[in-house]
């Protein structure tokens, strides 16, 4: 037991870290490719092509003069950052990023990632109300609005692939891009699916053409705009986690997870097993170099595709957020209720038909023959 | 002492201080938060209880969506400046109420105790059970199959109604704060917020 908590804490520890230096880099990234868009040069100055510029900024963050209004509700002023913070990283935890490299694996895994992301909700919310200033208050009423109708989208979004595989935990929903599982006619479902996740992630992190809870041309900076040096700052950190958050579910749950793409009907990630030893002994009773080499391989190679993906579709966010402009507010609450909210009660409502009919295709079916065990007598 | 149990105790310590916080708070936005705290260690004790699905609700249903809806409503009427301590609206109302919480406490010791339940104190709550092997198998009550099943099958007919209820309540709702008046035009809020505008003003010149 003491080993086993030692290792949930090395590999946690592991997580923070890396998670905030991607953090920096993203931010980064997100100022080059903003200006490689906007016809401007960015940052570039600090260090070779401007790579410094993220620890420049943290340290300037952390200089900076800590001002806390005298009328705020101070309590909640100082617990609103920790909470969006902390929500976006316990999301993280939550996500395998490699064959066998996970911190957990819930069979709940995606109703805790929903409970997560609409907790998130509260920092928001809280630091705007506690500021006690009207533009802060309003980002705050802005946000709960749109997570509120936006959740739905998300929420419907995910249940697809959960009702076609019939499992809540990451691994399965990965696991149906194998070859072995595969099957074209899923795209039917899971591509609008994904599309629809797409957007509502978006709308649910506040990125740019849905970032009403902030947006600087009416409200300053909206629910954060009284907050300065290290507080200020863990508002991008958990906007930035909780972007990359949901890129990595939706990779999990439509890009194929972290398997290498298969390639004229042969699954890459089993060559890959298979080239360096049986990915089945990995961890099996033989405790040997080859189990050692697969599993750093395996592990390696679908970590290495499950960052790449991820990265391609926090990427596209950036494109988004580089080329849309900002919603009006009527225009968000429209679209979320009257276009997503139907699309996405339509696609679950496809993805029931897809497993009523073809109960061959997935774990669907498999599931309905496990429920058959709890038929009421 | 198991790792579930301490969690238990350290849970039923944090809900009942949180509940007691709901009730002392005088900032209602602070009464909201605190029942928020109060949902989510619940929701921890289902967990411990060998129950992740029911935790999983309990977080997003309970402690996400219906809180923050509270939220929403109380953050409208109430700045962080406000302060309501506990007025009593019916006279003896707090003598009553007091008797009533020792009668509810009353009862449920004796109730715990006549059911044979009092084991909890002392045991590990499930015979075999623990949260590692809960939470890594996925099986028993952590599995949301069986529950899927009864809730549209045995109770698919109180599910449906319920449905039906919450309909029946939203387009209620929206019937009593829709204003045939204003219909098609944009609604603009004649009240002036909570904080006046005098105070934002002295605050600047002092």
């Amino acid at each position: 037991m003491p080993q086993d908590i030692l290792l949930i804490l090395v590999r946690g520890v592991i997580l923070v870290v890396v998670c905030l230096t991607a953090f920096a880099y993203l931010t980064y990234l997100e100022r080059r490719v903003l200006s490689w868009f906007q016809w401007r040069v960015g940052p570039n100055r600090v260090g070779p092509w401007g790579l410094f510029q993220p620890i420049a900024d943290g340290v300037k963050a952390i200089l900076k003069q800590e001002l806390i209004p005298r009328r705020a509700d101070k309590v909640l002023y100082l617990i609103a950052p920790i909470i969006s913070f902390s929500a976006a990283f316990t999301m993280f935890s939550l996500i395998p990023v490699g064959e066998r490299v996970f911190l957990t694996d819930l069979p709940i895994a995606v109703l805790v990632f929903l409970g997560l992301s609409s907790l998130a909700a509260y920092g928001v919310i809280l630091a705007g109300w506690s500021s006690q200033n009207r533009y802060s208050f309003m980002g705050a009423l802005r946000s709960i609005a749109q997570v509120i109708s936006y959740e739905l989208g998300l929420g419907l979004a995910l249940m697809v692939p959960v009702m076609i595989v019939g499992s809540l935990k990451i691994t399965d929903i990965g696991n149906i891009y194998r070859a072995e599982t595969w099957h074209p006619a899923y795209l039917f479902v899971l591509l609008p699916a994904g599309v629809l996740f797409l957007v509502s992630a978006m709308a649910e992190t506040a990125r740019i053409p849905f970032d009403l809870p902030e947006c600087e041309s009416e409200l300053v900076t909206g629910f954060h705009t009284e907050y300065s040096s290290l507080k200020y700052a863990m508002f991008p950190m958990g906007e930035y986690m909780g972007m990359s958050a949901m890129c990595a579910i939706a990779v999990h749950f439509f890009l194929g997870g972290y398997l290498l793409p298969a390639i004229g009907g042969v699954d890459l990630t089993n060559w890959v097993g298979l080239i360096v030893g049986n990915p089945d002994a990995v961890w099996g009773p033989q405790e040997g170099y080859w189990t050692v080499v697969s599993l750093s391989a395996l592990g390696l190679s679908t970590t290495l595709t499950f960052v790449a993906k991820t990265l391609f579709l926090i990427l596209i966010f950036m494109w988004i957020r580089a080329t849309e402009p900002r919603f009006r507010y009527d225009q968000l609450m429209q679209f979320g209720w009257k276009v997503l909210l139907p699309a996405g009660l339509v696609l679950v409502f496809l993805a029931a038909l897809f497993v009523v009919l073809m109960p061959d295709l997935g774990g669907g079916a498999q599931s309905t023959m496990e429920v058959s065990m709890y038929v009421p007598r | 002492m198991s790792i579930e149990l301490i969690g238990w105790w350290l849970m039923a310590a944090i809900a009942v201080v949180s509940a007691i916080g709901m009730l002392s708070a005088r900032n209602p936005v602070h009464s909201v938060l605190w029942l928020v705290v109060n949902f989510t260690s619940l929701a921890v004790i289902y967990l411990i209880h060998s129950a992740p699905v029911l935790f999983a609700i309990q977080l997003i249903v309970y402690a996400g969506a219906i809180m923050v809806l509270f939220l929403f409503v109380v953050m409208f009427f109430m700045s962080p400046q406000a302060r309501q301590w506990l007025r009593p609206a019916l006279k003896g109302q707090l003598v009553l109420g007091g008797i009533l919480v020792v009668a509810f406490l009353l009862l449920i010791i004796w109730g715990v105790g006549a059911s044979g339940m009092g084991i909890v104190f002392n045991t590990p709550l499930i015979e075999g059970a623990s949260l590692a092997t809960d939470l890594t198998a996925g099986a028993g009550m952590g599995d949301p199959r069986p529950l899927g099943w009864w809730l549209f099958s045995n109770h698919v007919l109180p599910f449906e109604l319920t449905s039906l209820l919450l309909l029946i309540a939203m387009i209620g709702a929206l019937m009593v704060a829709r204003d045939l008046k204003s219909e098609g035009r944009a609604i603009v809020p004649e009240t002036a917020p909570v904080v006046s505008d005098e105070d934002d003003e002295q605050e600047v010149l002092a």
